[in-house]
């Protein structure tokens, strides 16, 4: 693990809102080697989200973290506010979904991607700022006239595009990525998608890609993570968690996504009764059992925890 | 057309313009008493519009809209009548529902708008059960924050079905829902096609959810129906370069080879000339065309699919019976 | 069925009601209001109408000008009429205009606010340059001649805060039926078949009603201080004895320079404490049907 870029451990992330403890992370731990990808799926309140954003420490104030986060050998969670300044853009960039909000609505998309550069003092002068802006927008397949456009003239792909410029500037070694497809059509999530991957080629950029979208990840990543309730309950290559989980929730959320051609789906839609818990009111035992078609009874006294369930494979079900 | 089998809803050469943007330019489409056809194409496409024209919910600048055989008989008159045997199930079902009413009153409504005055109760109960909230007494008193975004998406199907359609339409009807809970709306779909004998036209980007209810498939470009088949025949083997490109992208099937279009839908007030997806088109690009039929493509428009047709696509490439599975044999 | 629906409404009264008593600023609006509305319904008990009559109050042998240690509990004026009693029945004349003249401006602008906000195209632009052009005409002038063609009464006053203060609640409905308008559950009405009126009915009004309602709460104190206003300015009712027509005559006959301070402290404390009131309830009900506006409590 001496290589990893980004190490996790036992990360535990609990909100307080109106006197109440709602976990949205609980004992979480996570490697990506430098170099590698790893998508993290999960429904909606699943905690994905809650995890991206602790990794740079932009969770709201009095929000509880507990465990460690080692960023490019360096403990985030202790870190001084000048010491987190530098790592976030530099060590690590995320990239929100590309909604009309992720933008400020005043300022030329050209300014909004310069704004980090100077922050971090990455370029001589705005002389210099300028001439990486375009070479940025030209990267990301946009034309350098885009500099003088406000967010709203953009599409919802060229939107997205901007964004991943803008968390380029400072050259980062980790890119978040938090649903960065979600909101686009299909060929445009596949043009978002095929840039994403040249980026990472080119720039040797590790990737932490975020979304609900399990087919999609199985396409960007290398490595796949499956969150429920807060927890990861499968971990291990990509391909073959999304083909063949040992988790039964793996294995529901792959079915959702069917494989176009494959006659077992054919008319026959799956998914899952009932609804993804709520952080605050986690039902006892394996939190996912209330929802399982192999519940049993031993799945009723304690969570389980993740055990070996193959090579570079990892899954926290009893039946594992 | 099937033989016998009269159409429960035919749009003929539907226009619908918004000023200069033609964003429905001369649909044509039917559906089936029975059959599930889902209506595929990118946002821009002008999907949306065209369901929206067929609940009366937009006014056509021209065009027939025919449901059962009644509405608009001269063509290009411009018809949009209610008629409670078509309703609709929305994207966000959050947004369609109104937050101050209790989900009794929501499904309800229909039947009070219709003034079906005798066994409120008994129907309410029934539809709600038939989407599967159980037990629906337990459902009666609750606001639709209340419950979860499926239970949501159940209710506004409920609050439809409560008027016994024969047709419905389905704008994206999964799009903001959980993974895990989309398998069981639209197993829900299927199963009330299945039993009941109701139409459904469903609006998606989505060529999965197609291939997991759809009996027909219809792709739409550019305020257009450019292909139009049976689901495998399309998802399987499609014909219309478009779908082709379409379908390479969809994450499930890496066993093609992906064609990435360049750049984005055109702004529907500026369609291009002649084949409307000419600009983009890959099989235009590669070169593998020959001249007799490359020189037409920017110049001469191959027409919308006939409403008729069962399986139509509408290129230059595939109606000049150049042999399509010939020409993406070999592409580039 | 309609009974489950019943109950759900009271649920959501009461837990509205619990909001509002959760809040203190409320609630001292509220007590204010409810002493104020208490005198005003038992004036009868509390003071002798003929007090208001000098021809009555000269035969009862009430000292002129005479202070509360004279004359308790709050003195006579220059005709020897009690304050006292001049202080409850004004507070009559007073809140009844001030309601009366705010269920006018909520009608008018409501009406006006929804049909354009709803029908939209032609007529809203009709409906909002009428509404402009009410809005830009100078309010007194207005006032006084309408006051002058019509006659001095209280009904008339009535009409001329109503006629006057409707165009910023209009301004306000239509803004916010534009809103619910574009909601998608107006669609799926639609798409049941749905017409205007059932869609008004159903689906706008509900959603506009809190803001009406917390506009009309704050539409009475300013109802209030006009008809002060223009009694004040001796536009008001000659024959009623509003708190305004008592400051009038308190300016007019010199009370300030006689230093006859409860002569016109207590009408116009009277004004000062409603209209408090009013503005109180009206936010706490404000702050209730609009969660962002009390983020920082």
């Amino acid at each position: 693990m001496s290589d990893s870029l980004l190490s996790i451990r036992d990360l535990s992330i609990t909100y307080h809102t109106q006197g109440r403890a709602v976990p949205a992370v609980r004992r979480v731990s996570l490697d990506i080697e430098k170099g590698g990808s790893l998508g993290l799926a999960g429904e909606s309140g699943c905690g994905k989200s809650t995890l991206a954003n602790s990794i740079l420490r932009l969770l709201p104030a009095g929000t509880e973290v507990t465990g460690h986060i080692t960023l490019d050998g360096k403990d985030v969670l202790g870190l001084t506010p000048g010491g987190l300044r530098a790592v976030r853009w530099t060590a690590g960039a995320i990239v929100f979904q590309g909604a009309l909000h992720a933008l400020n609505p005043v300022q030329t998309v050209g300014d909004q991607i310069a704004e980090p550069m100077s922050l971090h003092r990455t370029v001589a002068d705005d002389d210099a700022a300028k001439v990486r802006v375009v070479e940025l927008l030209r990267r990301v397949g946009l034309p350098a006239a885009r500099a003088e456009s406000f967010p709203h003239e953009l599409s919802g792909g060229q939107r997205q595009r901007v964004l991943i410029a803008m968390a380029l500037a400072c050259d980062p070694q980790l890119l978040i990525a938090d649903e960065p497809t979600t909101a686009l059509d299909l060929m445009v999530q596949a043009q978002v998608l095929a840039l994403l991957e040249d980026l990472k080629e080119e720039r040797d950029l590790t990737l932490l890609f975020i979304t609900h979208d399990l087919s999609v990840l199985t396409y960007a990543c290398e490595r796949l993570a499956v969150m429920y309730a807060g927890r990861i309950v499968e971990e291990g290559p990509a391909w073959e968690v999304f083909e063949n989980g040992s988790h039964p929730y793996t294995r529901a959320l792959a079915a959702a996504f069917p494989t176009i051609g494959d006659e077992g789906s054919r008319m026959a839609p799956s998914g899952l009764g009932g609804d993804p818990p709520t952080p605050g009111d986690l039902p006892g035992g394996c939190p996912f059992h209330p929802r399982c078609p192999l519940a049993h009874d031993a799945c009723l006294p304690a969570e389980p925890e993740l055990r070996v369930s193959g090579e570079a494979r990892r899954a926290a079900c009893v039946l594992v | 057309m099937r033989a016998g089998v009269t159409p429960l809803v035919e749009v003929e050469d539907l226009h619908v313009h918004f000023g200069a943007a033609r964003a429905v330019d001369g649909a044509s489409v039917h559906v089936l008493p029975g059959e599930v056809l889902a209506l595929v194409g990118e946002s821009g496409s002008g999907k949306t519009t065209l369901i929206r024209a067929i609940q009366g919910l937009q006014k056509p600048t021209s065009g027939t809209i025919r449901v059962d055989g009644a509405g608009g008989s001269s063509p290009g008159k411009v018809q949009t009548i209610f008629n409670p045997s078509v309703q609709m199930v929305f994207q966000d079902p959050t947004g369609a529902l109104n937050p101050r009413q209790t989900i009794y009153e929501i499904v309800a409504e229909g039947l009070r708008i219709k003034g079906e005055a005798g066994g409120e109760a008994e129907q309410v109960w029934a539809a709600l059960s038939r989407a599967g909230l159980r037990p629906p007494e337990r459902f009666f008193p609750m606001y639709p924050h209340e419950v979860s975004g499926g239970q949501r998406q159940r209710v506004v199907i409920a609050g439809a079905m409560v008027m016994e359609p024969r047709l419905l339409l389905a704008d994206e009807p999964v799009a903001s829902l959980d993974a895990s809970i989309r398998g069981e709306i639209l197993a829900l779909m299927r199963r009330l096609v299945d039993e009941t004998g109701l139409a459904i036209l469903v609006v998606t980007h989505d060529l999965g959810l197609a291939w997991n209810i759809a009996d027909r498939v219809a792709v739409m470009y550019l305020g257009r129906i450019v292909e139009t088949g049976p689901t495998e025949q399309i998802l399987e083997d499609p014909r219309h370069p478009y779908t082709r490109a379409l379908l390479s992208v969809v994450p499930e099937t890496r066993e093609m080879e992906q064609q990435i279009l360049t750049g984005e839908i055109p702004d529907p007030a500026r369609i291009p000339p002649g084949c409307r997806f000419h600009p983009r088109c890959p099989l235009l690009q590669s070169g593998i065309l020959p001249e007799t039929i490359s020189s037409r493509c920017p110049t001469d428009d191959p027409g919308p699919t006939p409403l008729e047709a069962v399986s139509a696509a509408a290129c230059w490439a595939v109606t000049s019976g150049a042999g399509p599975s010939a020409l993406w044999a070999s592409p580039g | 069925m309609t009974s489950i629906a019943m109950q759900r409404r009271r649920a959501t009264v009461s837990r509205v009601w619990a909001q509002f008593r959760s809040s203190r600023q409320g609630m001292i609006g509220l007590a204010v209001l409810l002493v104020f509305v208490a005198v005003a319904l038992a004036a009868p008990l509390l003071a002798d109408v003929r007090e208001l009559n000098p021809v009555y109050a000269r035969a009862q042998g009430n000292p002129q000008w005479g202070p509360p240690s004279v004359f308790p509990p709050l003195g006579t004026d220059y005709i020897r009429r009690s304050v006292w009693a001049q202080f409850v029945w004004g507070s009559r004349v007073s809140l009844f205009v001030g309601l009366a003249a705010t269920v006018l401006t909520i009608l008018i602008g409501s009406v006006v606010g929804i049909v354009a906000g709803f029908v939209g195209g032609k007529v809203d632009a009709v409906l909002m340059r009428v509404t402009e052009w009410f809005l830009v005409i100078p309010f007194l002038p207005l006032a006084i001649v309408l006051a002058s063609v019509l006659g001095r009464n209280v009904w008339n006053i009535i009409f001329v805060i109503g006629i006057t203060s409707w165009p910023s609640t209009a301004r306000l409905v239509r803004a916010q039926v534009l809103t619910v308008k574009q909601r998608l559950f107006v669609d799926r009405a639609r798409s049941l078949g749905a017409g205007g009126g059932h869609i008004v009915a159903h689906h706008i009004l509900p959603n506009v009603s809190g803001l009406i309602l917390a506009n009309a709460t704050l539409a009475v104190p300013i109802s209030i201080l006009t008809e002060t206003t223009l009694s004040f300015l001796g536009l008001g009712d000659p024959t009623a004895a509003s708190w305004g027509k008592t400051l009038e005559e308190a300016f007019v006959n010199g009370a300030m320079a006689r230093n006859a301070w409860w002569y016109f402290l207590p009408a116009g404390l009277g004004i000062l404490a409603v209209v408090l009131a009013f503005t109180l309830i009206g936010r706490t009900l404000e702050e209730i049907a609009n969660p962002r506006l009390s983020r920082s409590r």
